[in-house]
C-alpha cells in the first residue's frame, strides 16, 4: 500500500505497475498500447489548441482512423477476408483468402474505446485536453480495468487521477470484500458452470433436449459470473488505490424485461454506445423508424464489438428484435427502480416477468457460446425435441446448488452496488465474518479450475 | 492502517485456523476408515502400476492387492505402515521394483509431480510421518500451494461422507488391470522416449524408502520381497540402458532382501497391455502360474 501522499509519485508507480501487469501477458503488444496512449494524448492536445475547425477535424479523424484501424486490423482483418471470400463462392468464384496469422492484443476493444471517448469528448468540448501524460497514460491504462474494462470515461476517471489520494479504512474493506465476492463469482460459479456447458456445447449432438437447456442455462450463469465477477474485482482492486470506477453490472438477470436488461448488463459499454453513436445518430429524435434503425445499429455494433464472427452479430440482432416490441410501445423505459423494492419477495408479476427476460437472454446466448451459425442453429434443433421434458442427462447436484446460493445472495443484495455490500447493514460482525470465512473456503475448494476470462478474449 | 492490517492479519490467520481444523477432523475421519483385510490374506501386494495389473487377487486368494498407479516408495511405506497396524494376519510384502521405481528421474515423474501430488495428499496427509513431509519441504514446497484447493474441497467431502457413517474410499489402490492390447502402439512411444541416453543415476529418496519399507517389515516381522513384474522382450530391448545399473543397484544395496524376477516370464504379447503392463488376460495367465509353482520354482526366480 502506497503510504506517500506525494500525487506524481502514486501515479508514476500506478502507470509503471500497469505497463508492467499488461508486458506480463505479451510485451510485444505493450508498444501497441504505449503508441495508443501518446497518439491520443498528443491529438487531444492539437484539438484541444487549434482554433482552425479544419485542424481540429484533422486531428480529431486521424486519432479516430488509427485506433479503429488497429482495432480492425487486429481484430477483424481475418474475418473479412473469409467473408469476402465466402460471399465471392456463393456466386460461384474462387478466391484464395490472405489471411493474418495475428493474435490479437489483450485488453485492445477496451483501451480503444478509453481513447476514443477522450478524444470525442474533447473534439465535443466536453472536457479540455490533459497537459500531463502520465496522469492520462494512467487513464488509459489503469491496471484494473485495462484487459476488461469497465470502459471508463475521462470526465469520470481523470478527475480522480488528479486527486490525492489517501488510505481510507472503510473504502480498503469494501474493496477487498467486492474482490472476494468478485472471486467467488469467478472461481466458484463461472469455472463451476464452464465446466459443464462446455462439455455440453462441445458435444452438443449428444445431448438430450432439456440436457441442451440446461447446458444454456449454466453458460449464461457461467458468462455472467465470469465478466460481472472480473468487473467486482477491477472495482473493488481500484477502490483499494482511492479510485471508483464506474459500475457495469447492477443485477442483469432480475430485469423485469430487455430494456432493463440491457440497462444492467456491461453498463460501461451500452452507456458508452448510447452516447458515442446512438445519441449522435440521432437517438430517439427523428421519428419512430429512426429510432427503430439507431437501436440496431447499436446492437449490430454491439454484437459485432464482441468479436469478429457471425454468432456475435446475431446475437446482437436477436437482442434488437427483442427489444423492437418495447421501443415501439414507448415500454422501453418503465423498469427503472430494482425489483420488488423495499420487499423480501418478488410479486407473482414480477416472478414472470424475470423468469420470461432470463429465458430470452439465455436462448440470445445460445448463439453467443457456439462456434458458428450452423453450430447454433443445431443446438436449437437438437434442444427442441420430445426430450427436452425429460429430466437431463447431465445433472451436476453441487454447482446447482451452489448456483442457488449464488442467485439467493445476490437477490438480498440487488439494490447496493454489489450483492455482499448488503451484509454490511444487516450482519453483525461476527456472522459476517463467519459468511466471509465459509465463502472464502469455498473459494480456495474451487481453485484449480483454469478457466480464463471471457471477456479477456475481447 | 493499523486496523486495517490487524483485521487482514485475524482473517488470514483465521482462515489458516478453519482449514487446519478442517483437515484435522478429515484426518480422524480417514484414521477411523483404516482398510482392515480379510483375515486369510497374507500376502499383501504393494507398488506401482506394474503390481496392480499383474497380481489377480482373485486367483491368487490369500494375496490382498493394494498397489496403485504411478505411486513412489514414499507413498507405498505410508501405505503399508498403516495397512500393518490394523492387520496382523500378513506375512509377507509383495514390493514391485523394476529399473523404472529407481532411477532419479522418477522423482519428478512420479513422487514431486504436482499432478500426483494433487491425487495422493488428501488421503495420505494423515498417514504421512514429519519426514516424508520433509521430503516434499525440501524437494518442491510449492506442491503444497498446489493442492490446497484439492485438499480443502476433498477433505470436506470425506467429513461429510465420515459424518453420514458412508464408506471412504481410502484410494489405497486394487487389482486393475485393463482388457485391451495396444502393444504396437507403445512401442513406437517407448522407442521415441528411450531414443536418448537415459539419465541412470540412482534416486535417493527412492531407494531410501525401499530400505525403510525393509526395516518396517523387519520390525514387523513380514517378510519382504523385490518383485519384478514380466515385461515384453521389446521393452528389455528398448530399456536395455537401465538393466545394468538396476541390477548393480539391487547387489549393492538391497542383497539381503529376497528379490523375484520373472521380467523374462513367457506371458504372449496377448496379454500385454503396452510394453511393460500385463492385461487381464495376462495377469490371469500369470496369476494363475504363480498360485501353482512350487517353492523350489519360485526360488529359481531369485536373483542372488
Amino acid at each position: 500500500m502506497v503510504q506517500n501522499k506525494n500525487l506524481k509519485f502514486q501515479n508514476l508507480l500506478l502507470l509503471v505497475a500497469s505497463y508492467f501487469f499488461y508486458a506480463c501477458w505479451d510485451y510485444r503488444f505493450l508498444f501497441l498500447l504505449i503508441f495508443s496512449t501518446l497518439l491520443d494524448f498528443y491529438s487531444g492536445i492539437k484539438i484541444n489548441e487549434s482554433n482552425s475547425p479544419r485542424n481540429r477535424k484533422i486531428w480529431f479523424w486521424t486519432s479516430i482512423l488509427i485506433n479503429l484501424g488497429f482495432l480492425g486490423l487486429f481484430k477483424y482483418f481475418n474475418f473479412f477476408a473469409e467473408s469476402f471470400v465466402e460471399a465471392f463462392s456463393a456466386f460461384g468464384v474462387e478466391i484464395s483468402p490472405w489471411t493474418l496469422n495475428v493474435i490479437l492484443p489483450i485488453g485492445i476493444s477496451f483501451y480503444t474505446f478509453h481513447g476514443l471517448s477522450y478524444i470525442i469528448d474533447i473534439y465535443k468540448g466536453r472536457i479540455d485536453a490533459e497537459r500531463n501524460f502520465i496522469d492520462y497514460a494512467v487513464f488509459v491504462c489503469f491496471f484494473p480495468l485495462l484487459v476488461a474494462g469497465p470502459i471508463e470515461r475521462a470526465t469520470h476517471l481523470l478527475p480522480q487521477i488528479k486527486q490525492k489520494r489517501a488510505f481510507e479504512h472503510h473504502k480498503i474493506i469494501d474493496g477487498l470484500r467486492q474482490i472476494l465476492w468478485g472471486l467467488f463469482k469467478k472461481v466458484v460459479i463461472a469455472d463451476g458452470c464452464a465446466e459443464y456447458a462446455n462439455m455440453i456445447f462441445n458435444h452438443s449432438d449428444q445431448y438430450s433436449g432439456s440436457t441442451l437447456f440446461l447446458g444454456a442455462v449454466l453458460f449464461s450463469l457461467q458468462i455472467y459470473g465470469d465478466f460481472s465477477g472480473y468487473s467486482d474485482i477491477a472495482l473493488g482492486t481500484a477502490r483499494l488505490f482511492g479510485i471508483e470506477l464506474l459500475r457495469n453490472f447492477a443485477f442483469p438477470y432480475f430485469s423485469r424485461d430487455i430494456s432493463e436488461f440491457w440497462r444492467r448488463w456491461h453498463i460501461s459499454l451500452t452507456t458508452w454506445f448510447r452516447d458515442y453513436l446512438y445519441i449522435p445518430l440521432g437517438g430517439s429524435r427523428g421519428g419512430r423508424w429512426a429510432k427503430v434503425r439507431n437501436t440496431f445499429v447499436i446492437f449490430l455494433v454491439s454484437g459485432f464489438w464482441h468479436g469478429a464472427n457471425w454468432t456475435f452479430i446475431v446475437w446482437g440482432l436477436i437482442n434488437a428484435i427483442y427489444f423492437l416490441p418495447l421501443l415501439l410501445t414507448d415500454n422501453n423505459r418503465i423498469h427503472l427502480n430494482s425489483v420488488a423494492a423495499g420487499s423480501n419477495f418478488p410479486s407473482l408479476k414480477e416472478l414472470f416477468q424475470m423468469g420470461g427476460t432470463f429465458l430470452l437472454s439465455v436462448f440470445a446466448w445460445i448463439f453467443f457460446r457456439s462456434e458458428d451459425l450452423a453450430h447454433a442453429f443445431e443446438f436449437f434443433r437438437n434442444m427442441f425435441v420430445i426430450s427436452f421434458f425429460k429430466m437431463p442427462v447431465v445433472f451436476p447436484t453441487t454447482i446447482i446448488l451452489l448456483c442457488l446460493f449464488f442467485l439467493l445472495v445476490e437477490w438480498l443484495g440487488r439494490e447496493k452496488q454489489y450483492a455482499l455490500a448488503y451484509l454490511e447493514d444487516h450482519l453483525k460482525m461476527p456472522y459476517r465474518w463467519s459468511f466471509y470465512f465459509i465463502i472464502t473456503l469455498i473459494i480456495i475448494a474451487n481453485m484449480g479450475g483454469n478457466q480464463a476470462f471471457i471477456y479477456f478474449q475481447f | 492502517m493499523k486496523k486495517f492490517a490487524l483485521s487482514l492479519f485475524v482473517f488470514v490467520v483465521s482462515v489458516g485456523f478453519l482449514i487446519a481444523c478442517e483437515l484435522a477432523l478429515s484426518a480422524y475421519v480417514l484414521k477411523k476408515s483404516t482398510l482392515y483385510i480379510p483375515i486369510n490374506k497374507t500376502v499383501l501386494v504393494l507398488g506401482d502400476s506394474n503390481a496392480q495389473n499383474a497380481f489377480n487377487d482373485s486367483v491368487l486368494t490369500n494375496y490382498f492387492n493394494v498397489s496403485s498407479l504411478a505411486t513412489s516408495y514414499l507413498y507405498s511405506y505410508a501405505k503399508l505402515n498403516q495397512i500393518l497396524e490394523k492387520n496382523s494376519q500378513i506375512d509377507t510384502v509383495i514390493l514391485a521394483f523394476s529399473p523404472h521405481n529407481v532411477f532419479q528421474t522418477i522423482e519428478h515423474k512420479w513422487l514431486l509431480n504436482p499432478k500426483n501430488f494433487n491425487r495422493n495428499i488428501p488421503f495420505y496427509f494423515s498417514i504421512m510421518g514429519y519426514q516424508e513431509y520433509i521430503v516434499f519441504l525440501e524437494n518442491n514446497p510449492s506442491v503444497f500451494f498446489q493442492a490446497l484447493p484439492t485438499l480443502v474441497n476433498v477433505s470436506f467431502k470425506n467429513i461429510l461422507k465420515g459424518l453420514m457413517n458412508k464408506d471412504i474410499d481410502l484410494n489405497y489402490g486394487s487389482f486393475g488391470a485393463t482388457d485391451s492390447c495396444v502393444v504396437d502402439k507403445a512401442e513406437l512411444h517407448m522407442r521415441a522416449m528411450y531414443r536418448s541416453k537415459q539419465n541412470t543415476v540412482l534416486s535417493k529418496i527412492e531407494l531410501s524408502y525401499i530400505r525403510k519399507i525393509s526395516d518396517l517389515c523387519v520390525q514387523r516381522r513380514v517378510k519382504l520381497i523385490l518383485f519384478n513384474t514380466p515385461k515384453t522382450k521389446i521393452h528389455l530391448e528398448i530399456t536395455h540402458q537401465l538393466q545394468k545399473p538396476f541390477y548393480d543397484c539391487y547387489a549393492n544395496q538391497f542383497s539381503d532382501i529376497e528379490f523375484i524376477d520373472m521380467v523374462g516370464c513367457e506371458i504372449p504379447a496377448t496379454g500385454f497391455h503396452d510394453t511393460y503392463h500385463l492385461n487381464k488376460k495376462g495377469a490371469l495367465q500369470f496369476s494363475t502360474y504363480l498360485r501353482d509353482l512350487s517353492p523350489k520354482e519360485w526360488a529359481s526366480f531369485r536373483v542372488k
